[in-house]
């Protein structure tokens, strides 16, 4: 099934005169995720996107960018709700401990970790942007970065919810 | 506890393999990284090598001196990055927005490295949380410096 990822392209500032139906296809991500791809499954729905939008342009490349970014942002999200669940679940079976400082709180500890994420993501992705300013990789390059960053988060806090 | 604190421990757990006798050859690390598509295969196997060869005993020192391996390389990009820092601050100028420092970037990732090693030793107790720590560090800090390197990339 192809999203059409228009008010996403809105809400994360594409054009509004640019910002054409998406067509990114996730079920390219899906299928790569199933087949075991892990983080190299972030970004292979950007270059069929981009020849669907009728090839290179720069203008395509941040809409498909944006677009699959908005799919990585929505299982990090997904993921982040369960990884909190798990940790709930074991700061209750360790309550005794977590209260007498013994161990510390996994659903703290995740709190924590994901803040910390946010401002690394903001700073690395912030710091590309202006690295290829410019120049030709310049286009994209921040929404890849966010793309890339949220693909391997929402990666790892699945892998944090399975091992707890 | 802190990754100097976990060296410490681990050095103290080490038992009758010492530093200097780690089979560590980081020309491996170089080849792999030289070799192969994905660079990421590249972390941890060297430390999982020398593990093998050392034997009991040689988790903490050979995880540490992996660890202790891309750090260097951290170190060695950021001073690159460093040096370009005249001409970030003229694009930055031209462009109109403020962008983060190599610095900024720095802290940032060490706050991020921090925080997401702590959640990862909170499940464990005792002689195994050092070298879960240093596997955390290790690996967040090799993709750190993947990351860095691509940066660097003409």
């Amino acid at each position: 099934m192809k999203a059409l990822w228009l008010s996403a392209a809105l809400s994360l500032g594409i054009a509004p005169a640019l910002a054409q139906e998406v067509p990114l296809d996730e079920t390219l991500i899906r299928q790569c995720l199933r087949g075991g791809g892990d983080a190299q499954c972030i970004g292979v729905a950007v270059e069929p996107c981009i020849a669907g939008l009728g090839g290179y342009s720069t203008v395509a490349h941040q809409a498909c960018a944006r677009a699959e970014l908005a799919w990585w942002d929505g299982l990090l999200n997904e993921a982040y709700g369960t990884a909190m669940a798990r940790a709930r679940d074991s700061d209750a079976a360790n309550a005794t401990e977590i209260r007498a400082s013994v161990r510390p709180s996994d659903a703290d500890a995740l709190r924590r970790m994901q803040r910390a994420w946010i401002g690394f993501r903001d700073a690395a992705c912030g710091y590309e942007a202006l690295q290829w300013w410019g120049g030709t990789g310049a286009s994209g390059a921040e929404a890849e970065c966010l793309m890339r960053m949220t693909g391997e988060q929402a990666l790892a806090l699945q892998g944090f919810a399975r091992e707890r | 506890m802190s990754i100097r604190g976990a060296l410490l421990l681990i050095a103290l757990l080490a038992g009758p393999v010492q530093a200097q006798d780690v089979p560590f050859d980081p020309a491996r690390i170089e080849a792999c990284l030289a070799n192969s598509d994905v660079a990421a295969l590249c972390v941890g196997a060297e430390a999982a090598a020398c593990m093998q060869k050392a034997g009991a005993g040689s988790t903490g020192l050979c995880l540490g001196t992996e660890n202790a391996f891309w750090l260097a390389r951290i170190d060695a990009l950021a001073a690159r990055l460093g040096a370009g820092s005249g001409l970030r601050a003229e694009r930055a100028a031209r462009r109109g927005t403020p962008s983060p420092t190599v610095a900024q970037l720095a802290e940032a990732f060490a706050a991020y490295r921090q925080v997401a090693c702590d959640l990862r030793v909170a499940a464990w107790e005792g002689m195994m949380t050092g070298p879960e720590e240093i596997d955390c560090e290790l690996r967040i800090n090799a993709a750190h410096a993947l990351y860095l390197t691509a940066l660097l990339a003409p």
